[in-house]
């Protein structure tokens, strides 16, 4: 199989290119992109990637496999799209490239920073758990699962163009997973702190997050919760 | 930093609900217009200068246009302001991006304004 | 874009500061558009937008031949007249087809705020459906032209 790579080394090149290898995998195995990837460094140690855990639940494999973004631990050959018998790897678009496959995800945790993810609660701390119905923890399934490898945001343009801006598509359902947390107590001012025009209005509902993500979770929907939100409790 | 502020001085709003909702509700009237209007062309078979100038000179068609008109310009306002906002960024453009940008949105706005005085001129005007 | 923001230029005593504050961010990003995949939705999303943006422009035309077909009988007959000539038919033609595009992935878009057709399925459903209307209006709005 080809395998073509996104190389860049600040040390040594000043422009990015594509380097192309020929790999010999075993019959009979659908291998994993990690797997191919590991049979590169085999032929080229110099090739950079992140990975940990091997089984899709680190979120540090994230990256951009024939042309759409996924964890390549948990992306086996049967299902990357493109041409057959051709693996083209490239970094997560729209993040600068420290080295290879490897992203500065700095602007990324920025903004998962920005909604402020973690529970705000203004009553004194009770002896025990602060409690919850069934009803109302079931309300953040779906929400809590991401483990932030990033795949939605750097698949969507409004978060390419603004970065800064928009919270991206993980922020977000991190905003919705304490916004709809019935132990948090700082919904009005979570909201208003997303009452701009970019925070959460740049999102254009083309789901490109919501294709990609590992998890199968579904940040526009989220968002569009957010949106209802902001609604009824007016500008 | 600089870019921030041209961007906030120029979302005459600066919520980004309010025009969320400017543009869902032009939408709809623009929507419905538009409608109108094709019905219009295809309920006419014999479409003549007379019955043509019958239907814009009634009142209520004078007043849903000019109704259409300003939800015109406040649905292309947000939709160029975005569009503006999303390419023409000293991120997309380097340093000159801001100042692209500003002449960008002003062509916008006065674009704007000729077909708001202009559509005035032709549904009220005659 | 800076690598380093909010440290003081003219703070002499903070030297290194003063140095990373002029250090630019050199590295590459990977954003080459010709190597993503865009699934449908995304596809009728810039759709949108590209008939929006000519739409913008194109309102000018529209309201130069209102206004000539409303002045008088003599501009009605000229607007009868230009639309005859081909490029005309073409130029009307675009406008009413990037119109209604335009229209139907709106509704679209009006629908998903209701929380319609947000799924994984659900958006690939919408955006086929929006082609598929958008291809029929396009196609009647020929023969209303033509």
């Amino acid at each position: 199989m080809l395998v073509s790579i996104y190389r860049y080394n600040p040390e040594v090149e000043t422009k990015p290119s594509m380097q192309e290898y020929e790999v010999d995998l075993p019959e009979g195995k659908d291998l994993m992109v990690l797997d191919v990837l590991a049979l590169v460094k085999e032929q080229d140690a110099s090739v950079a990637y992140r990975r940990s855990c091997r089984e899709g639940v680190c979120g540090s494999d994230g990256m951009n496999i024939n042309g759409t973004n996924g964890l390549a631990c948990i992306t086996p050959l049967s299902a990357v799209g493109g041409p057959a018998n051709k693996l083209v790897l490239r970094p997560l678009p729209g993040l600068p490239v420290i080295r290879d496959l490897v992203v500065d995800m700095a602007i990324f945790y920025q903004q998962f920073e920005k909604v402020q993810p973690y529970l705000i609660n203004d009553a004194p701390a009770p002896a025990t758990e602060r409690l919850q119905t069934p009803e109302d923890r079931a309300k953040l399934d779906g929400l809590y699962e991401c483990i932030l490898c990033a795949c939605c945001s750097t698949n969507c343009p409004s978060f390419w163009w603004n970065p800064d801006k928009f919270v991206g598509p993980a922020g977000l359902l991190q905003a919705y997973r304490f916004l709809a947390d019935s132990r948090d107590t700082a919904t009005e001012e979570r909201l208003s702190s997303l009452d701009d025009p970019f925070s959460v209005f740049r999102c254009r509902g083309i789901m490109n997050c919501v294709a990609v993500c590992p998890k199968g979770l579904n940040p526009t929907r989220a968002i569009g919760h957010i949106r209802s939100m902001l609604i009824s409790q007016g500008t | 930093m600089g870019s921030d502020m041209v961007t906030n001085a120029t979302n005459f709003s600066r919520s980004g609900l309010s025009d969320w909702i400017i543009q869902r509700f032009s939408a709809v009237i623009l929507a419905a217009y538009t409608l109108f209007i094709l019905a219009v062309l295809v309920s006419m078979p014999e479409l003549n200068y007379e019955s043509w100038r019958e239907v814009f000179s009634k009142n209520s068609v004078r007043l849903f246009s000019v109704i259409s008109l300003l939800a015109l310009c406040g649905h292309t306002w947000v939709g160029m302001w975005t569009v503006g906002t999303d390419y023409l960024t000293d991120r997309q453009l380097g340093g000159k991006g801001t100042f692209i940008r500003l002449i960008y949105q002003s062509f916008c706005v006065l674009l704007i304004a000729v077909y708001l005085l202009w559509g005035i001129q032709i549904f009220w005007g005659s | 874009m800076l690598l380093i923001t909010g440290t003081n230029r003219n703070n002499k005593n903070n030297l290194y500061a003063t140095v990373l504050y002029q250090v630019k961010d050199t590295r590459p990003v990977n954003l080459d558009l010709t190597t993503v995949k865009f699934p449908l939705p995304a596809i009728t999303s810039i759709l949108h937008r590209i008939s929006g943006v000519g739409l913008f422009l194109g309102i000018g035309v529209v309201l130069y031949f209102l206004q000539l077909s409303l002045e008088s009988e003599a501009g009605f007959e000229r607007v009868l007249e230009l639309l005859r000539a081909t490029p005309v038919k073409l130029t009307i033609w675009l406008i009413l087809a990037g119109l209604l595009y335009h229209l139907i992935a709106g509704v679209k878009h009006l629908l998903m705020d209701w929380g319609l057709g947000e799924s994984r399925e659900g958006a690939l459903r919408g955006a086929q459906v929006t082609l598929v209307l958008a291809i029929v209006a396009a196609a009647l709005s020929w023969g209303l032209i033509w």
